[in-house]
């Protein structure tokens, strides 16, 4: 049995339809819901969380909670816009779980995450002014003093200045260990995914198209689409390589060598013309003494 | 400071397709070979991903 289970989940928000969403995740894995913008990705995030009529099952330790209130499902959401309160201090949105629930310890963990995410300086302080970054880490905070089951992150590194993105990718890693969470975070960023998620799942076009273990799923794509998707290049049929088959094959630009002289040690060698040869400045050295 | 590219970037036609191809600058001291000329190119089977 998973820990966490969506079963033939289906969802109409107005045009959008989602269409048999199934995966399971496990306890304590982090899992990362991998799309183009419009796939449909918060859109299952909003129905985990309770907030659209389902079809299909949500089981939660095989508990069917399909049908439960949002305040009962025991998800910790952070939005990609933080949808912090604004009429509320940052102390005051952190611990505004306690206000409809029980939190167990709550002093003590109230006081660990706003040790572990810096926030001392920020407890009286009144939302509206505060950088892209700090809002982040009072919604995250938020969610997690409501102590969840599972944490549901949108797109959290979409509002935060690119310079800063590593260190967050770094320190979500880090909060996902230290709090003992199971994570699903959502994204269309292939960095995020692969440094990320243990597992991931594909979704286009309210779909799941391939489900796996991370480095499975951005590695070995199932279909052509995924592969677009994914970004792969050189797609040709097989026939290229001398197989009598129609199936499709691909071939990454960084293992293809090149040479003036036809090169025997290769398993497949051809003969072209250079179309084009880009050198265009991509990335800038610093020389530090 | 200075402008480095990571990799050269060609696009190489055999017959009807066309590959493209990273090559390390590190590796190769400028593009030797011209645009039109004739160019080999070779990959192994353990690196073809099919679909």
């Amino acid at each position: 049995m998973s820990f966490f289970s969506l079963q033939a989940l289906t969802c109409d928000v107005g045009a959008f339809h989602l269409h048999d969403i199934s995966f399971d995740v496990g306890e304590g894995e982090y899992f990362v819901i991998l799309g183009h913008s419009g796939a449909g990705k918060t859109v299952i995030l909003e129905s985990i969380a309770g907030l659209h009529g389902v079809g299909g099952k949500l089981l939660f330790n095989g508990v069917d909670i399909t049908n439960m209130a949002p305040e009962e499902r025991s998800v910790g959401f952070v939005y990609q816009d933080f949808a912090l309160f604004p009429n509320l201090s940052v102390r005051e949105n952190i611990r505004f779980a306690g206000r409809y629930k029980f939190i167990e310890d709550a002093d003590s963990l109230f006081n660990d995450l706003v040790d572990f995410l810096g926030l001392e300086k920020l407890l009286d302080r009144r939302i509206d002014n505060l950088s892209g970054g700090e809002k982040q880490r009072i919604a995250i905070a938020r969610a997690l003093f409501s102590r969840p089951k599972i944490l549901l992150l949108d797109e959290p590194l979409s509002a935060i200045d690119p310079t800063f993105r590593n260190a967050i990718m770094k320190f979500l890693k880090e909060m996902h260990r230290r709090y003992h969470l199971t994570t699903l975070h959502v994204t269309h960023n292939f960095r995020e995914a692969s440094y990320l998620a243990d597992r991931i799942a594909i979704v286009m076009d309210g779909k799941v198209q391939q489900v796996g273990c991370a480095n499975e799923v951005l590695s070995h794509p199932s279909s052509l689409k995924v592969a677009e998707f994914l970004g792969f290049k050189n797609i040709f049929s097989s026939s290229l390589l001398g197989e009598d088959s129609a199936q499709l094959f691909s071939i990454d630009p960084n293992a293809i060598l090149v040479s003036k002289e036809n090169n025997p040690k290769c398993d497949y060698c051809f003969e072209g013309k250079l179309d084009e040869c880009m050198g265009i400045v991509d990335h800038l050295n610093f020389l530090l003494r | 400071m200075y402008g480095n590219s990571g990799s050269f970037k060609l696009f190489v036609t055999i017959g009807k397709e066309q590959f493209f191809v990273k090559v390390l600058k590190r590796e190769h001291e400028g593009c030797a070979i011209n645009r039109g000329e004739t160019i080999y190119i070779g990959f192994n089977k353990k690196d073809v991903c099919y679909l």
